[in-house]
């Protein structure tokens, strides 16, 4: 079972986006921000991770950057989920990283396809 | 001999007439030609032509009876010494030249002569205050002539004669010339003369002077009280006292400008200047002046003073400084109103830098714009600089220059105006901080309605997934409900990005964020970023080449007027084949064709698709705001393109954007 890392402040849609994961088999670890990420990024060495950008604290820009500075992570794919919808904004989440980048608000099965496409 | 005596004195008597001097050299030629009995007698003046060469013209003619006349032949005139070789040698030299033709040495000389059936000549010099002035010739056509010595030198005094009656000539002219001079100076100069007895007190007016005040010469007493009650009272006390000092000796000199009273009782201007005579003392005794009527001068003078006066008053009252820049750019002339744009006064910015009151970041685009004039043939360059102040403030200012050539010199100086348009930028900078303002508070709400709208449709997903475990009438319910929640959050989606793109297109308007896109990959970039992950896993199917030509486009617009064609595209025709896209490069325009197998539109329909809020009859059960075409209509417009539809119902739609090239 695959290993998926979700951070997103937004508890309702958090808890949401778990469950929906949960469903189409996934292993889901949570986190409310980029720091608590990190600590938890240690603990369960996650196949990918999705993220949203704008949250308090380190934003999700950050947060990709730190997770590819560490060696044994630098290969996990990311999928940024925002509600910055510009080209801009798009390219900067590519940039910095990304695998895929899904604009606020999407449906479940443009997230699921994604993420098989990313995982393989 | 006596016959040539006679002759001789009939000449000198024709020199010493009182007549034209042309008509006595005639006389004299006459009477030598005559006494002489030769056949031809003439003279041969020299003159210098404009190249500087001497050459000879013949000027007078005597003829014996049967002999043709040569005056006038135009042969004998302007010919130069060279064509006579040894003639000038020896006429230069003061001494006659006589002799056979036959015996010429020079051969040319020699055909000249004979062909004029020349036997024997006699050539004597004429000298008038040193310079070779000319000759006379006698020709002897029907004998060869044995001049006698004494005739020769008879000859020879008679052209001596001729030459002091030409010097007499020349001086009388140059005395003429002189007096004449001397007459139109005096006449000219409209100079009066007084005179000073300054011990008896007595004073004398010339003619001229009592006519310059238009009296006769007796028509006042000639004392000092007819000049001073003359004197213009607001003049007397400072010429009195110039008067004073200059005889006392404490100036040097006595000139001095002054109005005096005409008979007309007007008053003109007159310029006094007077020399004293002293004793031994150094007293003044004797004083003599003249008065020149200046009042011409003066209302020239008054003229061109107002002229200039005027002119300084317009260019100081332009609300608007007016510069003039030298080769180096420094200020060499500048209006009042610089104060009042700089804070400078005139005199410190004088000869100083114009770049050096531009503000740092300024500078770079302030000397390329004026180094740009160069090329613009007269054209102004006009650009807005930040300006700094005297006080250290800021100011925008416009700057109009253009390039003068001074008439003097090949250099090439700026004059031009500096407006200020401080309070102009300022209004645009508040505008532009306020429309920023308004965009970005569009945006942030947008994206705070954006994670609450993914919660409740993700919810919803989920909701999908748990009908499998109820009952099924429940569950059908359930579905509906959902899908009734479902669609009417895909509409506040679609209304929210409409909102964000109108947001920024009314605060915006009409101004396009537009640059050169390559039209195929920004269409590209669209379809792989919103059209590659349809549910029903369709496509769009480009059709043909979409090659790689340059638009100006505005990116969101234009983005926003694709995703809402092509997501039309694949709303209306659920089931249906993909919807393709194509780009046709016509002469005038590139066309982007979108066509789908959808619904089609109801054919009395197709013109109401582009009013606000209008849904067609066949779209009840697909959600859609009524706004979409209406937004992009607008923004191809704004493109200088248009958007056409055709369709047919229940086979497709067809929406054809037109792009107009970009302008090379």
């Amino acid at each position: 079972m695959n290993k998926i890392l979700l951070v997103e402040d937004e508890l309702a849609l958090r808890e949401t986006l778990q469950e929906i994961l949960e469903l189409n088999n996934f292993d889901v670890s949570i986190a409310g921000s980029g720091e608590e990420a990190l600590e938890s990024i240690q603990k369960m060495a996650p196949d990918l991770i999705v993220s949203d950008i704008m949250m308090p604290g380190m934003t999700g820009l950050d947060f990709i950057k730190k997770v590819h500075q560490e060696d044994k992570f630098k290969d996990i794919p990311f999928i940024f989920l925002s509600a910055l919808a510009s080209k801009e904004d798009q390219n900067n989440g590519i940039i910095a990283g990304a695998k895929g980048y899904i604009t606020k608000p999407f449906k479940a099965y443009e997230l699921m396809s994604l993420i098989r496409e990313l995982l393989g | 001999m006596l016959k040539l005596l006679k002759g001789i004195s009939g000449a000198n008597s024709a020199l010493l007439e009182n007549i034209h001097i042309e008509d006595s050299l005639q006389k004299a030629i006459d009477a030598l030609g005559s006494s002489t009995n030769v056949d031809r007698c003439y003279i041969f003046t020299n003159r210098v032509d404009i190249d500087g060469i001497l050459k000879l013209y013949y000027t007078h003619e005597w003829c014996n009876e049967g002999v043709v006349v040569q005056y006038g032949n135009p042969d004998l005139s302007g010919l130069s010494y060279d064509n006579f070789p040894g003639l000038y040698d020896i006429l230069i030299s003061d001494q006659p030249l006589y002799g056979f033709v036959r015996n010429l040495e020079n051969e040319f000389f020699r055909e000249i002569m004979s062909s004029q059936d020349i036997q024997s000549f006699l050539f004597t010099p004429i000298y008038c205050e040193g310079d070779f002035w000319g000759w006379i010739g006698y020709d002897d056509c029907k004998i060869e002539r044995e001049w006698l010595q004494e005739e020769v030198e008879a000859l020879f005094s008679v052209a001596r004669n001729i030459g002091i009656r030409l010097q007499r000539e020349k001086a009388e002219e140059k005395f003429k010339k002189t007096k004449e001079h001397f007459d139109l100076t005096i006449l000219g100069s409209q100079q009066g003369q007084w005179n000073y007895d300054i011990v008896n007190k007595k004073i004398e007016f010339s003619k001229l002077y009592m006519s310059m005040l238009g009296y006769e010469h007796y028509e006042f007493e000639h004392n000092l009280d007819s000049w001073d009650s003359r004197l213009h009272p607001e003049d007397y006390d400072r010429v009195t006292k110039e008067i004073k000092s200059y005889l006392a000796g404490e100036i040097k000199y006595y000139t001095t400008e002054y109005r005096i009273r005409h008979k007309s009782g007007n008053y003109i201007w007159i310029r006094d200047t007077g020399v004293a005579q002293r004793d031994e003392n150094g007293k003044a005794i004797y004083m003599v002046g003249s008065h020149l009527d200046i009042s011409k001068l003066k209302e020239q003078q008054k003229a061109i003073e107002n002229q200039r006066n005027e002119y300084d008053n317009l260019i100081n009252n332009l609300a608007e400084t007016v510069f003039r820049l030298n080769e180096n750019k420094e200020f060499t002339f500048l209006n009042d109103f610089w104060k009042n744009i700089s804070g400078f006064n005139k005199s410190e910015s004088l000869n100083q830098s114009f770049i050096d009151y531009i503000l740092k970041d300024d500078v770079e685009f302030a000397e390329s714009s004026l180094n740009k004039i160069n090329r613009l043939r007269g054209e102004a360059s006009i650009f807005d600089v930040r300006l700094r102040q005297k006080d250290g403030n800021i100011k925008w200012v416009q700057v109009i220059a253009r390039n003068t050539r001074t008439e003097h010199s090949k250099s090439h100086t700026i004059t031009g105006s500096i407006i200020d348009i401080n309070d102009y930028k300022e209004a645009e900078y508040r505008e532009k901080e306020l429309v920023e303002l308004k965009t970005n508070f569009v945006a942030m709400a947008s994206h705070q309605f954006r994670t609450p709208l993914t919660v409740i449709y993700s919810n919803l997903e989920l909701l999908d997934n748990y009908t499998q475990v109820v009952e099924e009438k429940l569950a059908n319910k359930f579905t509906t409900l959902a899908q009734r929640i479902k669609s009417e959050v895909n509409r506040l989606t679609e209304l929210m990005n409409n909102i964000l793109v109108f947001g920024r297109y009314n605060v915006n308007e009409p101004i396009l964020n537009s640059k050169k896109i390559v039209l195929s990959s920004l269409i590209q970039s669209v379809i792989n970023n919103y059209f590659s992950r349809q549910a029903d896993g369709r496509n769009v199917t480009i059709k043909g080449k979409l090659g790689h030509k340059e638009f100006i486009l505005d990116e969101l617009f234009f983005t926003y007027v694709l995703t809402n064609i092509l997501s039309n595209a694949f709303k209306y025709s659920n089931g249906a084949a993909n919807p393709e896209l194509s780009i046709i490069y016509e002469k005038e325009y590139a066309k982007v064709k979108i066509q789908d197998f959808g619904i089609g539109v109801p054919k009395d329909e197709i013109n109401k698709l582009f009013n606000s809020f209008f849904r067609a009859s066949n779209t009840s059960t697909i959600q859609g705001s009524g706004l979409g075409l209406v937004v992009a209509k607008q923004f191809m417009e704004l493109h200088k393109g248009k958007i056409e539809v055709e369709s047919e119902l229940n086979k497709g739609t067809l929406v054809i954007l037109t792009l107009p090239y970009p302008n090379e």
